[in-house]
């Protein structure tokens, strides 16, 4: 059997796969498909320094293969996350990752700092990349923030950081390369895409905060190429997300170069998503004849070049 | 619970609505009336989301549960395709349901879709020796699916349509307000429309007497992890699929 070990920079993960922030319950919303602790990591929905409702309904809207959210992370704020959910995902068994949204530069240090000696959490996420809060740009999307928001947190923690990055910018990677240099140790490529649905019946968007973020198979090919570009262009550690749902698709990640992938929307639709996908890529690995899951990380970049 | 089942029967009722029956002995002896179920059953991602259905019939004794659907859309249309054989993958029982019915009766209040769900609780009602009052409303007569299992399910049943074609002119919110004087009921059940759902709220606050309603959202996961189907309530933003969709009625914000 393959080993499905992976290291991400100071982290170390069983297997390379975990949900995408926000998409799947560790705790009561899990809907008991299968032992969170089998995971790779657990990743919490992002949690803000106050209490903040989210956004007005509707939040979602399909689209082909897709999926646009405008939720606008509600969340219970830092304490109640702290006492609430802190025992749930320190349960679980497996590496966590604690997602964090600050609505100023200053906030993430904030969060940082209040999160940093809370007993339990292996890695702090942070969201920069959320399209749906704010009036001003996301702070992945600003390169003067970006930098002020990783600098921050990373002044106010020793935890690993993952920068979850914007796709919606010219060059993810410059914008990646930002993030390093602020203190950043590992990225996640990418968040979802500037979206949006007008209903032409009631000729009005149809979702409550007029635009969000487009998920699901239908940005998979544009996520695999930023995590191609970012792969070439930077040296750090990339947790690949956008549009996962088979094995197929992350092993399509890795060999584009993300050492692990963050599962999504298809969570929602199978909640048995991520067990099939380690066990499939472990098959792939297996069948391939491959000794590790490092074995074929970034592996098309080699194979590309040689031919 | 999230398996695949055999579809058992499709039927189109009237126009554009359609009978559904899943054989899934383990969610028919789960389920109770006001829950729901994620379907779905096409190929590959495009409709990407499943869809959630309310039950309309548990029958645990034959291991089979029963949707009515609108088509409304691509995924309700791909649906309606679906025949006896067919295997599709069902997440649920899902939600918080209706509470339990309790005598001497009570009524139920519903307009078109909306009556779909309150037929399980009528049935159960009816096992259980208490009272129902149905007061039912559409816009017109094909509107109103499964009239003759509520009619022997109810101790009386009260019928309008927006276009006359069944019942006499008036509104179903009167004829309840009429009866409730004159009989005594332990709650109220409503489901499909704000203008019914205001007016049960009115008159269940006067006669101090609980009263519930089951809200529709288009929803994501069914299970409270994407936080996509919220509705307002007094405590703020709530979830449909999982803080519903049965709420009390007093408590959402219309």
């Amino acid at each position: 059997m393959a080993c499905t070990e992976v290291v991400l920079g100071p982290l170390t993960l069983k297997n390379p796969v975990m949900p995408a922030s926000g998409t799947f319950g560790y705790g009561e919303e899990n809907a008991g498909a299968f032992d969170p602790g089998e995971l790779g990591a657990v990743v919490a929905k992002s949690v803000r320094l106050e209490p903040a409702p989210g956004n007005p309904p509707p939040r979602l809207v399909e689209t082909p293969a897709g999926l646009i959210n405008a939720v606008g992370i509600p969340s219970e704020g830092v304490d109640a996350f702290i006492r609430d959910q802190m025992p749930l995902l320190r349960q679980t068994g497996t590496v966590v990752i604690v997602s964090i949204a600050g609505s100023t530069a200053l906030q993430y240090g904030e969060l940082a700092a209040r999160l940093s000696d809370v007993p339990g959490i292996d890695a702090l996420e942070l969201n920069l990349s959320c399209p749906n809060i704010g009036h001003g740009l996301p702070f992945g999307q600003d390169p003067g923030l970006l930098a002020e928001a990783v600098s921050a947190a990373r002044g106010n923690t020793g935890l690993p950081i993952i920068a979850k990055m914007s796709p919606n910018v010219t060059d993810i990677a410059a914008m990646s390369k930002i993030a390093l240099d602020a203190g950043a140790d590992i990225l996640a490529i990418a968040n979802t895409v500037n979206a949006m649905v007008i209903d032409i019946w009631k000729r009005r968007p149809v979702l409550g905060n007029i635009a969000g973020g487009l998920s699901g198979p239908a940005i998979r090919p544009v996520a695999v190429r930023n995590v191609w570009r970012v792969y070439e262009q930077v040296k750090a550690p990339i947790i690949g997300s956008g549009g996962i749902v088979t094995w197929q698709d992350a092993v399509e990640f890795l060999l584009a170069g993300a050492r692990a992938v963050a599962v999504g929307v298809a969570n929602f639709i199978n909640p048995n998503a991520m067990k099939e996908i380690i066990q499939g890529i472990q098959g792939y690995l297996d069948s391939q004849g491959f000794e590790s899951v490092e074995d074929i990380v970034g592996l098309a970049h080699t194979i590309g070049r040689s031919q | 619970m999230y398996l695949t089942a055999e579809v058992t029967l499709q039927e189109e009722v009237v126009e554009g609505i359609y009978r559904l029956c899943i054989f899934t002995p383990t969610i028919a002896s789960l389920a109770y009336p006001g829950q729901f179920a994620m379907i779905r059953g096409w190929e590959g991602y495009d409709p990407l989301l499943s869809r959630p259905l309310s039950f309309h019939r548990i029958d645990f004794q034959c291991g089979q549960v029963e949707f009515v659907y609108k088509v409304v859309g691509r995924g309700t249309a791909l649906m309606s395709k679906w025949r006896p054989g067919h295997r599709v993958a069902v997440l649920g029982p899902l939600g918080n349901g209706f509470p339990a019915p309790v005598a001497p009766a009570v009524a139920v209040i519903g307009r078109g879709m909306g009556t779909v769900p309150l037929l399980p609780l009528v049935e159960s009602a009816r096992r259980e020796g208490i009272g129902v009052f149905s007061f039912l409303s559409a816009s017109h007569a094909g509107g109103l699916v499964d009239l003759d299992r509520f009619m022997s399910c109810s101790d009386q049943v009260f019928v309008r349509t927006d276009d006359g074609s069944l019942g006499a002119p008036g509104v179903v919110s009167e004829d309840l307000e009429r009866v409730a004087k004159s009989t005594q009921l332990s709650a109220i059940y409503c489901c499909g429309s704000r203008r019914l759902a205001r007016a049960a709220r009115d008159l269940a606050i006067f006669l101090r007497i609980p009263a519930y309603v089951s809200l529709e959202a288009h929803m994501g996961c069914g299970v409270g992890a994407c936080k996509g189907c919220v509705c307002e309530t007094k405590d703020g933003y709530s979830k449909v699929c999982k803080d519903g969709p049965v709420f009390e009625l007093n408590e959402v914000v219309f």
